[in-house]
This record gives structure tokens, sequence and C-alpha cells, in this order.
């Protein structure tokens, strides 16, 4: 992936692993439209930087993505990389007396189907550009679930796979899929005591080290993999996938 | 699972795999409810068989899923196995602006059919003796087939949220995967003879031979998945991504599409 000179969309920007990583790329020179459902976070992660604009976005309604889309292609034509980060994550307890369907609705609709749909649409403006790029977040619990979130996991292992089609059928079009996937880091994706959570990655801890794989190209089969989420990654390699989940979901 | 005496809900039931099943488990003394979108394939897949019953179902829809839960228990209150065998395939060409549709549905019922079901029946199922609930995946789930990369990430999705689904109801309901590989059904056009897959018979009855054990196996494996199953923890997932690509194709070609 092309480091500078490039005009990125970053969806779920304006917190967390999006913003993050929209700053450091921001920081290079590179032209960062941040989107997000909440126009006040965006504009304050993106005063007083100039080149940094923001675009009002819910991956999860068609018609806002319809609309942004039309937005984008007026006013970012040059837009060559499309980072899909915009996630959500909630637990669901699926012996409670009343199991909540809406969370596993609205977890695919935003994980999910707003990655398809938002890529769907953008893919034939991204073809038209030179060093075109899609970054997309999964999660370390693509590989071993989190139990205690089983509609989140399973959207992360959905993305996971899916970015691997993605990739084979995108080979011969200059347009390269990476797939990011974090550890357990902390930002408020889990809610505010996540982003103090002494087990959690730093958050700049993390992107820094994004930012060191994408200098260094060191991404491997297109997935950026920094060294805290590779116990996850490779467990089922490593003949450790049991282990490893009994220890990320210790029987209460 | 019990090796005899269930009352089986089976998605999809009217077809394939889970009329195959619904068979088996039938003639060796279950009691089986096929549901699924169309009435003549059921009522063709019920015939002559006492304890099969029939019920229409299209997981896609919300509300007819939690109507269908109540009748269903209302109907049959030893209802202790729920079998998500509904699923549905598309090939998909991602390079260019498309319509979504095909995905959308893959979603709607591979994903959030099983999700759906689960939900409207856990209550019942777990104030039920032997209570199961199976979910269909493929090895698919495992290494995809890049030609159908929804379907195959609607089957990654159902097998983690599989895993999930054991941890929580451990002890309560007992939670079996079954993932077949490529198997000749009408799952997509032409596979019913696509040279290579398996003969629907010689898997239902490969099938039928694990349920028949004692516990039953977490995962239902037939020796022909094994490929994809294994192919991460033997250190040949790249390896084999490149022959199920190739080897799809030629397959696909043989076979008339």
């Amino acid at each position: 992936m092309k480091m500078t000179d490039n005009t990125i969309l970053v969806t779920g920007g304006g917190s967390g692993i999006g913003r993050a990583l929209a700053e450091r790329l921001h920081d290079r020179g590179n032209r960062v439209i941040l989107a997000g459902r909440r126009r006040a976070t965006l504009d304050e992660v993106a005063a007083g930087r100039d080149g940094m604009d923001t675009l009002e976005l819910d991956v999860a309604d068609a018609g806002s993505v319809t609309d942004a889309v039309a937005e984008i292609r007026d006013r970012f034509p040059a837009l060559n990389m499309l980072f899909n980060n915009a996630g959500i994550s909630r637990p669901e307890d699926l012996t409670a007396d009343e199991w909540d369907l809406d969370l596993a609705e609205a977890t695919i609709a935003t994980n999910v189907t707003g990655v398809l749909r938002l890529t769907g649409a953008l893919l034939p403006l991204l073809r038209a550009q030179r060093d075109a790029a899609i970054v997309t977040t999964t999660s370390g619990l693509a590989y071993v679930p989190l139990a205690s979130h089983p509609t989140y996991s399973a959207t992360k292992a959905f993305l996971h796979s899916w970015l691997q089609s993605l990739r084979h059928q995108l080979r011969a079009t200059g347009v390269e899929v990476l797939e990011l996937s974090p550890p357990y880091v902390q930002t408020e994706l889990g809610g505010p005591q996540q982003a103090t959570d002494p087990h959690a990655m730093p958050l700049d801890d993390y992107a820094d080290e994004v930012m060191a794989l994408l200098d260094a190209g060191d991404t491997p089969d297109g997935e950026i993999l920094v060294k805290r989420v590779m116990g996850y990654r490779a467990a089922e390699r490593e003949g450790r996938y049991a282990q490893t989940f009994a220890q990320g979901n210790p029987a209460s | 699972m019990k090796t005899s005496g269930n009352t089986i809900l089976m998605t999809g039931g009217g077809s394939g795999i889970g009329e195959a099943l619904a068979h088996r488990f039938h003639d060796r003394g279950d009691t089986v409810i096929i549901a699924g979108r169309r009435r003549d394939a059921l009522d063709r897949a019920a015939e002559g068989r006492e304890r099969i019953h029939t019920m229409t179902l299209d997981v896609e829809d919300d509300g007819a899923v939690q109507a269908f839960a109540k009748k269903v228990v209302a109907d049959f209150p030893a209802l202790n196995v729920l079998f998500n065998n509904a699923g549905i395939m598309a090939f998909e060409d991602l390079t260019g602006r498309r319509d979504l549709s095909d995905a959308a549905a893959t979603v709607a019922i591979n994903i959030l059919g099983p999700i759906r079901l689960t939900d409207a029946l856990i209550d019942h199922l777990s104030g039920q003796p032997d209570a199961a609930i199976v979910t269909v995946t493929s090895g698919l789930a495992y290494v995809p087939l890049v030609a159908a990369p929804t379907y195959s990430a609607s089957k990654a999705a159902i097998h983690s949220y599989t895993v999930s689904l054991r941890m929580q109801l451990a002890g309560k309901v007992e939670v079996i995967e079954l993932a077949p590989p490529g198997v000749q059904t009408d799952l997509t056009p032409g596979q019913a003879n696509r040279p290579g897959y398996m003969p629907l018979d010689a898997f239902a009855d490969a099938v039928a031979e694990q349920f028949a054990r004692r516990p039953t196996p977490p995962e239902i494996l037939v020796d022909e998945v094994q490929f994809l199953r294994q192919a991460e923890r033997e250190g040949r997932f790249d390896e084999t991504l490149k022959t199920l690509t190739e080897r799809a194709a030629a397959q696909r070609e043989a076979g008339g599409e």
C-alpha cells in the first residue's frame, strides 16, 4: 500500500482505531475523509487539520451509503483508498429470559452488510485509480471467537473469509485488499471501560505498530497483523485452538 | 443427541441434504418435522413416511419465524432437536458494481435464519431432556470458494457462531456442527450431477453413522471434508485455497456450468 498522496475514506473515523490511523495517515500528507454517524465527533477530530474532511455516513443504512457515495464521487473523485473500519460490538446472553435479537441484526447490518454495500458501491471508482486499496478491519476474534459476543465474532469470521475471496477476485485489477486484524485494543468499542482496560493494548502503540508494518510492506497474504494478535491468528495453525478458546472464554 | 426417539425440526427439509437426513432419522425411529419454502417439495419428501410431518417456513421472514416457532412447539411438544439446515448458495462476481440481492439473501438465510430460529426455540429446547441444536456449515467455512464469496463467508460466520453457542449453552443444550464437503444436491445449478462432488446417499449414510455414535461428535466431518477442515491446522491453507479454486473451476466447467 502506498503511504503518501492518497485520498482515503475512513469509516468509523471519529473514534478508536479509525481515528488513530486516520490522524497518522493525515500526518503523512494524505487527504483523509472521516466518515461516521456523529457529525460533532467527526468535526472535533478534523478541527485544525487541513486536508481532513468529514462525511456523515451510517453504513447500516442503504440510503445513507447511496448519498455518501454520490457525494464522494462529486467532492473526492481522486479517492483511491477505502478503509472499512466502522463496526459495532455487543455482548449477547443466549440463555437470558429476554434475548434481544435486535442486537444480532444490528451487528450484521453494520459489520457485514455495511461493508458489502460500501465496497460494492465504491469499487468502480477505486478500479479507475492507480494504487487503489481496500483495507477492512476484522478482529483476532475472527479466528477464535469470544463466546459472550457470538454475533460480533461471527461477523468478523465472515469478513476474514470474504476478504480472501475479494482479494482473489480483484487480483488482476490492481486493487489491493488488506485485512486489519486488531487484538483487544484500548478503544470504546466494548464500552467506555475498555479505553482504560490494562489488559487491552494501548491505542497509540497499536496504531504505531500498524503504521510500521505498512511502511515496511510487511503484510503477508494481505494481512496486517501486529505481534499481539498472533496468539489468536495462529491458534488453529499451531494446533492450540481449543486451548486458546478456553483461555479467552473461562468457564464462569 | 439420542440415537432414536428424537423429535427433530429439519429446516430446508424438502430437498438435498435435509431431505436425505430426514429420511435416515425417520427410518431409525425419530419423528421429523421438515420445514421449507416449497409445499410440493415437502409433501414429496414426506411421502410414505408416517413420522415425517411438514410445515412451510421462510427463515428470511422474522415475523414468520416467530409464528412458526409457536406453532411447532404447540403441535410437537416433544421437540428436542433443532436442525438448522436451510441455506442458499450463489456464485458472485465482485469485480464491479452489482446487485447486492444475492448477497443480502445469503446473509439473511444462512446467518440470520439459524440465529432467529435458535432465538425463537431456545426457551423450549432448554426445558427438554436430550436437547440438541445442529448447524449445517460447509467445508467452505474453513477455506473459501472464491467464486462464492458471501456463501463461504456466511458459513465461516456460522461456524464461529456455533462455537460460541456451544460454550453458552453448555450443560443445557448439546450443540453440534455438521460441515459437509461438496455434495451432489441442487444447492447450485448443475451441482446434482457435478463430477467430483460426493453422492448424496453416500454422504447421508456416512453422516447417519456418526449420528449413531454416543456421544455425538461435536463436529460431524466425513472423510471428504477433512481436506478443507484441517487445511489451516495442517499448515497448508494457501496451497489448499489454490487447489480448491482451480479444482472448482474445472468441475464447474466439466459440469456444463
